[in-house]
Formats: structure tokens, sequence, C-alpha cells
């Protein structure tokens, strides 16, 4: 997978949880959750989302405690 | 037989407003069947029926707002004459309680798939994989594709199926509205609170009339409806459902009320405990790794299990406060408060909470909470609370000193879980750590009381694999 689709995927799997959030609006470098406020629950779902649309489980204790968007984009790139 | 009235879906509701009917004249209902979606100034709720029996008339226009208590539907049980299907029948979601409904083939020869008995197979690496991923069982499921090949789409089912064993959880048939009818001082049959409330508003007195529920207990559909009171002179409310802000608006006044009236009337006291979470955490990780994110449980499935355990312990702190009087619920319907996106706070409760594992636990939390946001709560999972709990989350404060939602007398609140300094055996580390509080209705509890309670929440915590067996009943 490249970034672009990883950025797509991650697009289609938050607008499962919270279809009002835009990626385009975060900053892709800083911790993610607090900046569009999802909490563990939410957080969960999103990663449920994403296996399920790309088949990566992606481990969250193996992310940085708080993971940026670009974190996250690099862990689907590796699988 | 029975009449279906609007139903009080939160301790201060006093007016719902009909949206839409979901049966017609001469279906059949069973207890726990969706008759109609009820707005509140908070969210639509999915009404259930506590009866079984065949509708006989529809009284209510939808759009129109009433009273709690109006008799909205008469519901007999005969199939009323006339009606042109008299075995139309609404049919329930399935409870999911197994995979033993077999999925729909969706090749052709769909009548002989089901007859033989040969088990069904996965041929393809990818399905496989994404049963491991969605934790479906292969070896139940029934194959649709050729020759009982286990599909895509059987496996995607399944997990929807797994899914609904969480809703089969809140779907229980809900216990009738007048629950709480303890006996009256005078020793004469009591009255739900629902009850109580109507009466003194319509002015009348409860011991002229008899009651439908439990030991002669006077129900509010027991009580004369608005044919006999002031009628309301507005027309129907406008739906909210295209009115977003006017929505905001109206879950900000109904929580305004109940957290302003909390405040006034009742008087709290605040307790706080911090509990060393090592062998909670170390438990999660090693259950937790290597499954997939769908199959992870989260440390507020710990938190939940644990408290309605220990409140199973300790009655006195799960009830309500009505009529001058404590009085002990039949069980742990533990609220669960969720912050709803873009601002306000929805509590939809767990019944019976206690008696659930913490595996359960979490399939019952991510579904009440999806659900929560998504606006699609049943009636009786936003009534009947007996308890709240109050978790802040990951980038919460450290303690949460909340205000009790009454009838309810206590609200257990958790802060964010962090690594904190920790003394043990004289000396300094650091552990994985949370404050658990509980504020109090001093009516009903005092501070020891209290203090038990968030004692043995704590105990509950350093067992935590005490916490997945699922359980028949209330620990005695």
């Amino acid at each position: 997978m490249n970034p672009t689709e990883a950025r797509n995927a991650i697009q289609a799997a938050l607008a499962e949880i919270a279809p009002e959030i835009d990626l385009a609006g975060c900053d892709p470098a800083r911790p993610f959750a607090a900046q569009v406020d999802l909490d563990s629950m939410d957080v969960l779902e999103v990663l449920a989302a994403l296996d399920a649309r790309t088949g990566v489980a992606i481990d969250d204790t193996a992310l940085p405690s708080a993971w940026s968007l670009d974190d996250l984009v690099a862990a689907l790139c590796r699988r | 037989m029975g009449d279906f009235t609007m139903p009080s879906l939160g301790a201060d509701m006093d007016r719902g407003t009909l949206v839409e009917w979901r049966v017609g004249v001469g279906d059949q209902v069973r207890r726990g069947d969706i008759i109609a979606v009820v707005d509140t100034d908070k969210s639509a709720v999915d009404v259930e029926v506590f009866e079984d029996g065949v509708v006989q008339e529809l009284l209510i226009e939808p759009g129109t707002e009433v009273p709690v208590g109006t008799t909205m539907a008469r519901i007999g049980s005969q199939v009323p004459a006339g009606t042109a299907d008299p075995n139309a029948v609404v049919t329930p979601e399935p409870a999911g309680r197994g995979r033993s409904s077999p999925a729909r083939p969706e090749g052709a020869g769909g009548g002989d798939d089901r007859r033989t008995a040969e088990p069904s197979t996965v041929h393809s690496p990818l399905v496989r994989h994404l049963a491991e991923r969605l934790g479906v069982d292969t070896t139940r499921l029934r194959g649709s594709g050729p020759g009982h090949r286990i599909t895509r789409g059987d496996v995607e089912r399944a997990s929807t199926r797994r899914q609904g064993v969480a809703r089969a959880w809140t779907r229980r048939p809900p216990a009738s509205p007048a629950a709480v009818s303890p006996p009256r001082r005078d020793g004469g049959p009591g009255a739900s609170p629902l009850a109580r409330r109507r009466a003194q508003e319509l002015g009348v007195d409860l011991a002229g009339i008899s009651g439908s529920g439990p030991g002669g207990a006077v129900r509010a559909g027991d009580l004369p409806t608005t044919a006999d009171a002031p009628s309301p002179a507005r027309p129907p409310a406008p739906l909210a459902s295209g009115d977003a802000d006017g929505r905001a608006d109206s879950v900000r006044r109904a929580i305004a009320r109940q957290m302003a009236a909390s405040n006034r009337d009742v008087p709290h006291y605040h307790l706080s405990r911090t509990v060393d979470l090592r062998e909670s955490v170390t438990w999660l990780e090693r259950r937790n790794g290597g499954r997939s994110p769908a199959q992870r449980l989260l440390a507020a499935a710990l938190l939940v299990s644990a408290t309605a355990r220990a409140a199973a312990r300790h009655p006195e702190l799960n009830g309500w406060w009505i009529d001058d009087r404590f009085q002990a619920a039949d069980g742990v319907h533990l609220a669960i408060a969720v912050a709803l996106r873009g601002g306000g706070l929805q509590a939809p409760v767990i019944h019976h909470a206690d008696e659930l594992g913490v595996e359960d636990t979490m399939a019952v939390l991510r579904d009440l909470v999806a659900r929560s946001r998504r606006g699609s709560l049943r009636s009786s999972e936003v009534s009947g609370a007996s308890l709240t709990l109050t978790d802040l989350g990951d980038r919460g404060a450290d303690s949460v000193h909340g205000i009790i939602h009454p009838p309810q007398v206590a609200l257990v609140g958790f802060g964010r879980i962090a690594e904190r300094p920790w003394a043990s055996d004289g000396l300094l580390g650091v552990r994985p750590t949370v404050v658990a509080t509980l504020a109090a209705d001093h009516r009903a509890t005092d501070g020891h009381t209290g203090s038990v309670l968030l004692a043995a929440i704590d105990e509950l915590l350093q067992r935590p694999s005490e916490l997945t067996d699922p359980r028949g009943g209330p620990s005695s």
C-alpha cells in the first residue's frame, strides 16, 4: 500500500465512525486522536474498520502512545 | 389486554412526540418488539412493547406530541374484525444467540443446500483470513457457496450476527415499566414512580385507582388519560430530524434541567480512591496480544464490570430515592455516560450489568456507544437505570466529581488511566493507576457505605481474571 491509498483508507474508516472529520484539516505530524477528539473506543472502531477494509490489523500498542496520522500511514504501508 | 402508552424514557421526561408507528392494526406483537419511534428532547428512541398481543387500534397520529402516560394504542388478544391480514406478524430481529440460522443461499439450488449435512468448508485463504480477523468460527457456519463453500458474505453475516449477541443482551424483553412498585406506608398496594408523578400532575388520588401491576400496584396506564386533563393546545411538534441545531439545543436544555434539579435537591457527598491498575493492565495486554482490533478489550470494559459487580454486593447504592425513601433496584441497571460528538450526553443502560462477563460487556459497550452516537437506542436502553458510571477516558481529567442523575442515589466516576508514582512495601515505583470517585446522595447513604463500594471496585480490579465469567445472578 502506498501513502495515498493508506490515507484514503483512513479517511474512509474515519467516515464510518465520525463522518464530520476531514483529514485535510489535520496536522499529520502531531498527535492525531486529540486533534479530532477520538477516545479509545473510537480509535478501536477506526482500527477495526481499517482492518476490515485493508486487511491490516494495527496493534495500537505498537504505535507511539500519542501517534500521529503519519505514524498510522507508516504502519499501514509497512504491511 | 393492555394499552400502549407514551413511555417515560428518562426520569425527567414528561412529553414525547410520536415519529412513526412500526406496526399496523392487526399486527401481532411480542414482548420486546419495536412498536413505535418516539422523539424526546434528547433523541429518537425505538420503543418496545411490554406484552404480547395483537394491535387493535392506533390512537395517535405521527407528529403528535403527548404527555407521558397518554394511551397511544390498544393491544388486545384477538385479531380485530375486518383486518385484511389476520396472520400478519411483526417479526422481531433474531436474537442471534447462536449461529443456528443458516445464511440464505446466494447461488442456485437454495432448497437442496439445506437438506444435506455435509460440513461447510473454507477453500479460500482470503475468506479464512477474513474469518480470523472478524473472530468468526467457520466450523459452525453453513456455507452458501457452491458445494457449501463458505463465502466472504457468509463470514460477514456471521460477524454481524455475533454483534447481534451483544444486542440480544440489550434487547432482552424489558421488564414491566412498573418494575419498581414498593408497598406504600399505609400498607396498600404501591405504585410505580411514573404513576405517582402522573397522579400528582393530574390531581388524582392513587388510593382510588385499581392497579394492574404486580400485587395490585398502580401503573401509569391505570390513570386517566389526557382526555380528562387539559389537552395540549399546540399543533403537532415539528420533528427535529432535520434540525441539528434545534436538537443540540434541546439536548442541552434537557441536561441543564436534570443537572440543575439534582444540584438543587440532592445533598451530594463525594469520595475518591486511587486504584492500582497494574494487575488489570497486565491482564489486558496479555489477553489482547495478537488479537485483531475487533477482538480487543478496552480497560473501560473492566471498569464497567467491576463497578457492576461491586454494586450488586452493595445494594444500598443501587436504586432510587423516591417519596422520601430509598428503593433498591431488582438488579444492577448500569447507565454508561457517553459523550456525543458535537456535544451532549447520552446514558444508555446495561440491564443486569453484573451478570455479564467482561467479554460480553465489551461487546455490549461497543454496540451501545455506536448506537448512542447514531441516535438509534431502544426504549429499554434509555430507561430504568439504577446507577450511572462516567468514564472520562484516556484524555480525560484525573478525576471526575460528578452530579448524580436523579432519582438514582449514586454516580461512579473514573478519570484517566495513567502511570503515576505508587508506594508499595516501603518503596516508590510507577504503576498505571486510575482515580475512582463516587458521588452519592447523603439522604440514602453515608460516607462509610460509599467507601466500602469504592473498596469493592478496587478489590475486583486486582483480580481481573475473575471478571471474565458470566454469572447467572447477583452474588450473595
